[in-house]
C-alpha cells in the first residue's frame, strides 16, 4: 500500500529533483539491513555456539549451516523492518492527511 | 534463479524497477587504463576461482569453514575466540582505503572493487554477444525477431553460467570446495549450500548485468562519502578546463588557435565510454567512480587530433589551479605510518600466537569448602583447547600460594588438534598460610612434547575471613 502511495505522488510531480527513485528506496531499505544483518549474525555466533544453543533451545538437529542461514534471514527481517519503519516516518507530515 | 528470466520479463521487471532510470551503453575503451584495469580483473577474478582450490598439507588454504567453525587462511587457523584477529584485519583495511582515497581518490572503485571487476567481465560478454555499443543500442530498440531472442537470451545463459560458478566458489570458501564439487555433480548438495550457491549466483547476475552503476549510486556507503577524504592534493580523474575551453567540432587541419577554440573537440566520446554516464567537463561528480575510460577515450582523441594528450587525466586540484602540489603531506604521512604499524604488529602477533587457551572456572554453588582434616578447598573446571595443528599432551601446575595439594582428574591431559577437553582441578591449602581471603593464583598449561607451547591463566583461590 505504500508503493501505491510512492506511485501517486510521483505522478503528480514526477519530474520533480527531489523524487527519488524506487529503486534507489527498495535497496535503502533491503541493502542496510543485509550488511547489519551479516555483521549481527556473525558477532552472535562467534560468542554463541549453534549446537549448544540448539541443544539448550531444545530443537532438533541441524547442521550448523542450516543454523547461521536461518539466524541471518532471522536477523535480516529484523533489521529490515526496522529499516521499513525508518522510511515509513520519514515521510513529511505535510503529506499525511492529503 | 537466473536461467528462468527470459528476456521478455526482464523488460517487464526492468520498466517498473527503473522508471527514471536511462539504460547507459557504455562504449568500449582501449588504452593504457583499460589494460591496467583489465590486469586487476584478471588478477583479483582469477585469484577468487582458483585460490579455492589451492591447498597446503592437505586442507584448503583459504577456507572460513563455518561447519566445524574454524577459519584457515594460508597456514594459520582462527577460531572464535581469535575475533581480534578479525577486528584488526577490518581497521586495516579501513585505514588502507583511507591512505588510497586520500592519495588517488577512487583507485578502489575503479580497478578492485568486485561490483566494478564483475561488471566488467559481463560487460566484456555482452559486447561479443551483442556487438559494441551502436549495435547494442540497435539491438534494443528493434522489435522481438528470432534473433533478437536468440542473441538475448545467448547472453543470459553465459551471464547465468558466469553467475552461478561464481556462487559455486564463494560457498567453497564456507564448506570444502573439493566436497562442494562432487556433491553438485551427484546432485545432492544441502539445501543451504543449494540456496546460497543460487542467492550469489543471482546477485552478481543482478548486480553486474542490470544494476551496475546504480550499486555504485545508492548501494555504496563508500562511495557516499568518499569525497570527504579528499583534499586538494588528490590525484583525482580531471578534465582540464583552461586547456579544453572553448569546446567546438573543427577540422583535423585547422588551428583551433585561430578559430579560438580550445582542445576539447566536443566529440562526446568520453561521455559515451562513462560506466556512470556522466560528463567529466562539469567538474568533479560523485558518480565518478575514477574508472579513468574518459582518459583512455581522450587520450585517442588527442592522438588522432595531433594534441597533446591529457586535456583529461589523473591531476590534483592544485595543479590544475596553478599552485604548488605536493603529493607527500602530513595527511598520506600520517595514515602511511599507521598502516604500517598495524600490520607490522598484526603480523608480529599472528606469528607469535601462542595456540593454546586456558579457561579456569570457578564452581559457583561454593567459594571455598573446609574439609575434614581442616584444609580449604576450591574447585575449578578448566578447559583446555589445543588450536595447534597436531596433537599435543599437556600438564597443568598452579604458582601462587605455598603449601597446597592439587587433584585433577588426569595428571598429564591428551587434547587433539582443535579439540576441547575439560577437567575438574580441586586445590587444597592450610588456612594458616594463606596471606589473605583471596589469593591470586596462576594454572599453567605446558605441552610436554613442546618447551615453547604454554600458557598462563590467572584465577583466585577463596579463603575464610580472618580477623
Ligand atoms: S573526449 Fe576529449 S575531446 Fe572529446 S568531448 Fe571528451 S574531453 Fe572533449
Ligand atoms: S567520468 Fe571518467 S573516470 Fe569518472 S566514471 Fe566516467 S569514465 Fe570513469
Amino acid at each position: 500500500m505504500k508503493e501505491d502511495d510512492n506511485t501517486a505522488e510521483d505522478d503528480n510531480d514526477s519530474e520533480s529533483k527531489y523524487d527519488i527513485p524506487l529503486i534507489q528506496r527498495i535497496s535503502s531499505i533491503l541493502w542496510p539491513s543485509f550488511i547489519t544483518a551479516g555483521i549481527a549474525n556473525s558477532f552472535f555466533f562467534t560468542f554463541f555456539e549453534p549446537q549448544a544453543l540448539l541443544y539448550a533451545a531444545g530443537y532438533s538437529e541441524m547442521s550448523n549451516i542450516a543454523v547461521y542461514s536461518i539466524g541471518f534471514f532471522m536477523f535480516w527481517l529484523l533489521t529490515s523492518s526496522s529499516c521499513v519503519m525508518t522510511s515509513y516516518f520519514m515521510k513529511p507530515c505535510c503529506d499525511v492527511n492529503s | 534463479m537466473p536461467k528462468q528470466n527470459s528476456p521478455a520479463s526482464d523488460e517487464a521487471v526492468e520498466a517498473s524497477l527503473y522508471a527514471k532510470h536511462e539504460k547507459i551503453y557504455p562504449r568500449e575503451v582501449h588504452g593504457i587504463f583499460a589494460t591496467l584495469r583489465w590486469l586487476a580483473v584478471a588478477v583479483l577474478l582469477g585469484g577468487y576461482y582458483l585460490a579455492a582450490w589451492v591447498n597446503w598439507d592437505g586442507r584448503q588454504i583459504l577456507l572460513f569453514d563455518l561447519p566445524e567453525r574454524k577459519f584457515h587462511i594460508l597456514f594459520w587457523t582462527f577460531w572464535p575466540q581469535d575475533f581480534f584477529y578479525l577486528a584488526v584485519m577490518l581497521i586495516i583495511a579501513a585505514l588502507s582505503l583511507f591512505f588510497f582515497t586520500a592519495l588517488a581518490g577512487r583507485l578502489w572503485c575503479g580497478y578492485a572493487c568486485p561490483q566494478t571487476v564483475w561488471t566488467e567481465v559481463f560487460m566484456w560478454f555482452e559486447y561479443k554477444i551483442e556487438g559494441d555499443r551502436p549495435k547494442q543500442m540497435k539491438l534494443d530498440k528493434m522489435p522481438w525477431n528470432a534473433y533478437k531472442i536468440r542473441t538475448k537470451a545467448l547472453k543470459h545463459i553465459i551471464w547465468a553460467i558466469f553467475g552461478l560458478w561464481t556462487g559455486f566458489t564463494f560457498v567453497g570458501y564456507f564448506t570444502p570446495i573439493r566436497e562442494l564439487w562432487d556433491s553438485v555433480w551427484s546432485f545432492n548438495t544441502g539445501p543451504w549450500e543449494t540456496f546460497w550457491i543460487f542467492f550469489y549466483g543471482f546477485a552478481t547476475w543482478g548486480n553486474a548485468g542490470f544494476m551496475r552503476e546504480q550499486v555504485c549510486m545508492y548501494m555504496c556507503p563508500y562511495a557516499r562519502f568518499q569525497s570527504a577524504m579528499y583534499d586538494k592534493d588528490t590525484m583525482v580523474v580531471s578534465y582540464d578546463e583552461a586547456r579544453g575551453e572553448p569546446r567546438g567540432s573543427r577540422k583535423r587541419s585547422e588551428d583551433p588557435l585561430e578559430k579560438g577554440l580550445g582542445s576539447c573537440i566536443d566529440c562526446n566520446i568520453c561521455v559515451q565510454v562513462c560506466p556512470t554516464g556522466i560528463d567529466i567537463r562539469n567538474g568533479e561528480q560523485y558518480q565518478c567512480i575514477g574508472c579513468a575510460a574518459c582518459i583512455d577515450a581522450c587520450d585517442d582523441v588527442m592522438d588522432k587530433m595531433g594534441y597533446e594528450k591529457g586535456l583529461i587525466r589523473y591531476t590534483t586540484m592544485n595543479i590544475l589551479e596553478g599552485s604548488e602540489s605536493s603529493i607527500l603531506r602530513p595527511r598520506i604521512i600520517i595514515y602511511a605510518t599507521f598502516l604500517l604499524v598495524l600490520t607490522a604488529s598484526l603480523l608480529v602477533a599472528i606469528v607469535n600466537r601462542v595456540p593454546l587457551e586456558l579457561d579456569v572456572i570457578r564452581d559457583r554453588n561454593e567459594l571455598y569448602s573446609e574439609t575434614y582434616d581442616g584444609m580449604i578447598e576450591n574447585v575449578y573446571t578448566l578447559k583446555l583447547v589445543n588450536k595447534d595443528q597436531t596433537d599435543h599432551d599437556f600438564r597443568i601446575t598452579v604458582t601462587g600460594i605455598e603449601n597446597f595439594t592439587m587433584t585433577a582428574t588426569k595428571d598429564i591431559v591428551h587434547v587433539a588438534s582443535g579439540e576441547v577437553v575439560t577437567m575438574a582441578v580441586r586445590l587444597k591449602a592450610d588456612p594458616f598460610s594463606l596471606p589473605s581471603r583471596s589469593v591470586p593464583i596462576d594454572f599453567h598449561m605446558q605441552a610436554v612434547d613442546d618447551e615453547t607451547l604454554s600458557t598462563i591463566e590467572d584465577a583466585k583461590f577463596l579463603g575464610p575471613f580472618r580477623k
